[in-house]
């Protein structure tokens, strides 16, 4: 019997594939990719339809969708006439790095023209997500003002590794006994340097913003 | 959740650290994970016990150390350990410290057999 010293990192192989898949987003003119993360319902898809529409005609972009079954969030966000690629997990309740390769390459394929911002709707999760780098710059965390003020000390690995916080449909503030202040100040007990957009796709409220910063390079 | 996939990912990695070494049989396979990696260490137990199989990997045993995090104050530097965090340094009372260890997933060492 002998006694192998490993010490290797489980995810090595997830995060040596996210690393190559900076550079092939690079190499695509990618100036930004953000992998949107939430729960089911908080409205990744609305928001991003409503995104995309404000982007047309600025800057180029291509989305990668994630759904554990089923492309009907990919079939929304084609109706834009935006690039997408539909990532069906099968169960999987997660996007991994290689996964995002392979759509990646697929969009590609389809659509050879260089892109400025890639966007990746991720499984509406808010635990397995935060573990796996698919080699965006910015892992985007939204919450919607009808779930809880303390989402972010729930789920404080999410909002760690998240550089950004969308809050969505703050068009329903007034109807609510929802505490805005509260919950930034949860998400940023947990990490500090979280920038924070209040937005609702429905009026528009907060979008120029969260445009305006989807539009400069990340990384 | 996602612990069934980390547990193809370990027994991958065993396999083939086990296979480069020369070894016919894994004994045991110690892990360490962080309170805040984000994996639930039974979960990840019983997917190990679960997929574990063949002459290599069939009768390893699995040993999981969870390493609690640990913080360090970005403002006077104190390490502290903390429940959450959520707790402010407990000297100078800053909050937002960062984690410094605890979100680790690490593979650590393997007991093999030649024979």
């Amino acid at each position: 019997m002998s006694e192998l010293r490993v010490e290797q990192k489980v995810l090595a192989r997830n995060d040596a594939l996210a690393t190559a898949n900076r550079c092939l987003f690079r190499q695509a003119g990618v100036r930004r990719t953000v992998n949107l993360i939430s729960s089911p319902g908080t409205g990744k898809t609305t928001l991003l339809v409503a995104t995309l529409g404000r982007l047309a005609g600025r800057i180029r972009v291509g989305v990668i969708e994630g759904d554990v079954q089923t492309e009907n969030d990919a079939v929304q966000v084609a109706a834009t006439g935006v690039p997408v690629e539909a990532v069906v997990t099968g169960g999987a309740c997660h996007l991994d790095a290689a996964m995002v390769r392979r759509a990646f390459v697929a969009l590609r394929e389809r659509h050879p023209s260089p892109l400025d911002l890639l966007v990746i709707e991720n499984v509406g999760n808010l635990v397995c997500p935060a573990s796996y780098d698919l080699g965006e710059d910015d892992k985007v965390a939204l919450v919607s003002v009808t779930e809880g003020e303390d989402k972010p000390v729930k789920y404080p690995a999410l909002f760690h590794a998240a550089s950004v916080v969308v809050v969505t449909k703050a068009d329903l503030l007034p109807h609510l006994e929802f505490d805005l202040d509260l919950l930034v100040r949860n998400a940023r007990s947990v990490n500090p340097r979280l920038r924070v957009f209040v937005v609702s796709a429905r009026t528009g409220q907060g979008m120029d913003e969260w445009v305006r910063f989807l539009e400069k390079a990340g990384g | 959740m996602h612990e069934t996939g980390i547990a193809m990912e370990v027994l991958r990695l065993a396999r083939e650290t086990a296979e480069r070494e020369g070894a016919r049989r894994i004994a045991r396979l110690k892990l360490i994970v962080g309170r805040w990696s984000g994996v639930e260490p039974e979960t990840l137990r019983f997917a190990l016990e679960a997929l574990r199989e063949g002459e290599m990997l069939g009768s390893a045993a699995v040993e999981i150390e969870v390493r609690e995090a640990e913080f360090q104050c970005g403002g006077c530097g104190t390490l502290f350990g903390a429940s959450g965090y959520f707790d402010p340094c407990p000297r100078c009372g800053r909050e937002g410290a960062d984690l410094v260890a605890g979100d680790e997933l690490l593979l650590e060492e393997l007991d093999v057999e030649d024979e």
